[in-house]
């Protein structure tokens, strides 16, 4: 690793440099605000702290940081997936689970035998069965609570539905044995067709279409909830959402009168299914950009369009010229996400003010509005929060340097992170080249200076997420590096500290 | 004439012009012949309803397809008449006479086919085959591709086999979504995918000859601006013959340094592709203006059998503000379009261009380009059948220009001027609706389908 970054104490808060190794923060769902990483928390040696669990090792925590060595989960015998339950490891097999529990300095290997019963078609366990041996083990989940008994079922999918596996005994000696089947998923039908070939005569050629099913499907405890999109020729699309409940008192059968089915009206092609409310329905959000021919110059708009009651209401945000990383987050904790938007100075006032700032200015006047969900789904038309900021990216806009372009696709502005855990979003810039700055998001809006700083250095990009699962946010740092491997890449962790955990 | 609006001079033009009002964006629009003989017809299908436009300017046809109907063709029962539609709806096969509107669909027969589950809206398929010279019905099933006589009989059945992933990947995968996006805090939540494409072996008679694309090598627009950095092996190419021979390949590339010339340079390949000592490389010759992706048309404007250069070139704005301003307010900018021949004595692209075209352009098509150039509905193509590429493009958001190629080249002014029913209008197909080598055009608008029908000569051809 390079040298290290000062350290920076402000208030209550401050940053500790921590080693990274391997962690990686590949994104942000805009949908959610959260952020995707490579591993999962589980407290494997039992201090107290989360460790950080991959595929093929885990690396502790101390309350220094992380372990710089990693330590290797014991090799697989075959291709497997990885998941975590209750600070253990678990590998699913093809034709058995595998538990590993840290034991004073080894590990605790248990097995238990996967009773299939119908052996799963080709696809079955997440096509398991067709990875290689050799093929790296992967985090994946398959182990949910269905019974709600503490004890987890083993969950596989295959091309019809889902097939549930549970422990036949109290025993941990015994074995999983397959209780279930349910072919839930949506049937097959033939794929959006291509090109008619009907004309000329020698193009007439008797294609057999592609057959295709897609579906998303979750479980909330005994229940389970499958989603069907289908999409319609006019660029709109349904979705029918059909709910179940897992009886696991009766064979693990569905309750006859749980079952409920619900279709939405059409909606953009755009809208995907997402949790915005804090009650049971599936919420549809999406963005897209449109063009204003308001100005002479036609300029881009981005509109946000979201439904929390099935497409009855769409409602629709626009602002001028800039896509937000998140387009919603839980902006003040309460269990609603809220709609956030983001404008770009760039584009205000008439045609020679936007020439004149793409040509000649250094900075962008860069406005961050959150929209509050109300209790009964909707978003007001005007933001209930506001900021506004600087942020310089070094070069005028027209001569399209690195940071206006970083800019451009919202990677300088993030709203997904809570540094201070008060609940409240705070908004991470980098406002500077050489400077990211954390304003604190508090019911009044952001704090006017920043509450957390952290020298930058050309070329360095940051990622925002809970590495070490202490519910404040962390900053990741990556840059390019040659001599860091395949992946090319540098990375400083900065851990958040408040002075109560120091 | 239901529907169709001629327009008075359209025998003066190169095409006839039919604008089809009342086309939805979602309706489909395609080819297929209805008749026997003669040249294709343009069907629209929306929703369920069919409506089937002929080159002649006739009237309208309208047929309104049975709701749930997932696939229909326009295939005949019988070589020496009229096509009928055939359509698939549930496990019924229909048919409907296309020579009386009023007729009632006959039912063939039923069967269950990979088709009977309901659809939102029915699509085109080939469903008619030929075997021994008699006209079957082909209808796909779970597991076989059945070749059925009109009355249902069965002729022949194929296995389907080779079960897999159209493109690339497995069939069916299934990954978790991490973190949820539906499910609450701590749920868990997957999605999965199953898709697949069935293949059919017929026999050596009923084989399709899939038509022999012209080879070349294109980039991106974006590729375009580093390829000036490579070598020649990274260029991108086009064959020099327009009957497709690759012996000759056009390997071409922006110039340093604006990137505002383009370099030419020809390579010579023996047939053998694994044969590399004979490749020569011809020195590298420099064309002014950029060029016009020739990998989808490839033009011949002269006739003679090999691929000519089209070329784009503008001034550039100064960077002052003043300047910037007066641009965007101004609204259009001038481009001047070029086209160099090739010699084949010579064995080069003429250094000085045959035809040079100059026109303005919005300001906005010059900060976004489409295909690499800032023209709109850029089409390259015979639209005369007299074997020379005659090209066309739109200006303007209003118009489509076309400049025929003659023994003499391009006169400086457009030949036809066809105005847009509606602004904003898009090339949608390219079709030989006769057979004979002249392309006609399909333009699509919001509410409009466009009609450039190539008609025929004074000579019938």
């Amino acid at each position: 690793m390079m040298a290290l970054v000062a350290l920076i104490a402000q208030g209550a808060f401050f940053f500790v440099e921590a080693e990274a190794p391997g962690i990686q923060v590949s994104g942000v769902n805009s949908l959610t605000g959260e952020p995707t990483v490579n591993f999962r928390h589980a407290d494997v040696n039992g201090n107290g702290l989360p460790d950080l669990v991959f595929g093929d090792r885990v690396i502790f925590q101390t309350p220094d940081g992380f372990a710089t060595e990693p330590l290797p989960l014991p090799e697989p015998r075959a291709a497997s997936l990885v998941d975590v339950w209750e600070n253990a490891v678990y590998r699913l097999f093809p034709d058995r689970l595998e538990r590993l529990e840290w034991d004073e300095g080894d590990w605790n290997r248990t097995e238990f035998a996967l009773d299939t019963g119908i052996a799963p078609k080709g696809g079955g366990a997440y096509s398991l069965s067709d990875r290689r041996r050799t093929a790296p083990p992967q985090l994946s989940r398959f182990l949910h609570d269905i019974a709600q008994d503490g004890i987890p079922a083993v969950v596989t999918a295959d091309e019809k539905g889902i097939r549930i596996y549970a422990l036949g005994s109290s025993s941990p000696y015994a074995d999983y044995k397959s209780v279930a089947y349910h072919a839930v998923f949506p049937a097959i039908r033939p794929a959006r067709p291509t090109t008619p070939n009907l004309w000329p005569p020698e193009a007439r050629e008797v294609v057999l279409p592609a057959t295709e099913m897609s579906c998303r499907f979750y479980l909330d405890g005994p229940r389970l909830t499958v989603i069907d999109r289908e999409s319609l020729p006019d660029q709109t699309a349904v979705f029918r959402i059909t709910r179940y409940r897992i009886d696991s008192d009766n064979g693990y059968a569905f309750d006859p009168e749980y079952t409920q089915e619900f279709v939405t009206e059409p909606l953009p092609d755009h809208l995907q299914p997402c949790r915005l409310t804090d009650n049971d329905l599936v919420s549809f959000a999406g963005g897209e950009w449109t063009l204003s021919r308001d100005s002479m110059v036609p300029s881009p708009v981005f509109e946000t369009s979201v439904t929390t009651d099935g497409g009855h209401t769409i409602q629709h945000v626009r602002t001028r010229s800039f896509r937000p990383l998140c387009l919603f987050v839980d902006f003040n904790g309460n269990g609603r996400r809220d709609l956030i938007a983001e404008t770009t100075g760039l584009a205000e006032g008439g045609l020679r003010e936007t020439v004149t700032r793409f040509t000649t200015q250094h900075s962008v006047r860069h406005g961050v509005q959150v929209h509050l969900q109300a209790p009964d789904g909707t978003f007001p038309p005007r933001p209930d929060i506001q900021g506004q900021f600087n942020i310089q990216i070094e070069h005028p806009p027209l001569q399209s340097g690195e940071l206006y372009h970083r800019y451009q696709s919202g990677e300088l502005v993030n709203l997904s992170g809570d540094f201070s855990g008060d609940g409240f979003r705070d908004l991470v810039i980098q406002e500077r080249p050489d400077r990211l700055a954390i304003y604190r998001g508090s019911a009044s809006g952001f704090s006017s200076r920043p509450f957390l700083t952290l020298p930058m250095e050309p070329g360095w990009r940051f990622s925002v997420a809970d590495i070490d699962g202490d519910g404040l946010s962390d900053i990741i740092v990556r840059f390019a590096d040659a001599e860091a491997g395949p992946e090319g890449e540098g990375k400083y962790l900065f851990l958040t500290r408040s002075e109560d955990r120091s | 004439m239901t529907g169709i609006l001629m327009t008075a001079f359209a025998a003066l033009g190169i095409f006839e012009p039919h604008t089809i009002p009342d086309v939805g964006p979602e309706a489909l629009v395609f080819p297929a012949r209805t008749r026997a003989e003669g040249p294709a017809d343009l069907f629209i299908l929306e929703d369920h309803k069919l409506r089937i436009y002929s080159a002649d300017g006739g009237p309208a046809r309208t047929v309104h397809l049975p709701q749930c109907a997932s696939a229909f063709d326009v295939g005949a029962a019988q070589d020496d008449r009229d096509r009928d539609l055939i359509v698939v709806h549930g496990d019924k096969i229909l048919q409907y006479s296309m020579s009386d509107e009023s007729a009632s669909p006959v039912e063939l027969f039923t069967m269950e086919t990979i088709f009977s589950p309901p659809a939102a809206q029915p699509h085109p398929y080939v469903l008619t085959t030929t075997m021994d010279d008699r006209t079957l019905l082909a209808l796909p099933t779970d597991d076989a591709l059945e070749l059925r006589r009109f009355n249902g009989e069965l002729e022949a059945r194929f296995p389907l086999t080779n079960q897999a992933h159209p493109s690339f990947g497995p069939s069916f995968s299934a990954w978790p979504v991490e973190p949820v996006q539906t499910a609450p805090a701590g749920g868990f939540e997957m999605r999965v995918s199953h898709v697949y494409e069935k293949t059919v072996e017929l026999p050596e008679t009923m084989k399709h000859q899939p038509r022999q694309e012209r080879p070349y090598r294109r980039v991106t627009p974006s590729q375009m601006t580093q390829i000036a950095d490579l070598g020649p092996e990274s260029w991108p190419w086009f064959p020099l013959r327009a009957d497709g021979d690759d012996s000759i390949r056009v390997l071409y590339a922006p110039a340093q340094p604006d990137l505002s010339d383009t370099l030419i340079r020809l390579r010579h390949a023996p047939t053998d592709e694994d044969d590399q000592t004979g490749v020569t490389l011809l020195p590298a010759r420099r064309y002014p203006g950029r060029l016009m992706d020739p990998s989808m048309d490839m033009p011949d404007f002269n006739g003679n059998g090999y691929v000519d250069l089209l070329l784009w070139s503008a001034p550039k704005p100064t960077s002052s503000i003043d300047s910037i301003v007066r641009t965007l307010i101004g609204r259009t900018w001038p481009i001047r379009i070029t086209v160099h021949h090739y010699d084949p004595i010579r064995e080069r692209h003429e250094p000085t261009p045959s035809a040079i075209i100059t026109c303005r352009l919005p300001v906005l098509w010059m900060m976004i380009h489409e295909d690499g150039t800032p023209l709109r509905n850029v089409v390259l193509q015979d639209f005369t059948g007299d074997g020379r590429t005659d090209c066309a493009w739109s200006c303007d958001e209003h118009t489509f220009q076309v400049w025929r190629s003659r023994e003499t080249g391009f006169s400086d002014r457009p030949d036809r001027t066809y105005e847009f029913p509606e602004p904003g209008m898009r090339i949608e197909q390219r079709v030989d609706f006769d057979g004979l080598g002249r392309t006609s055009l399909v333009f699509r608008g919001e509410t409009t389908v466009l009609w450039l029908y190539a008609k025929p000569d004074e000579t019938g051809q």
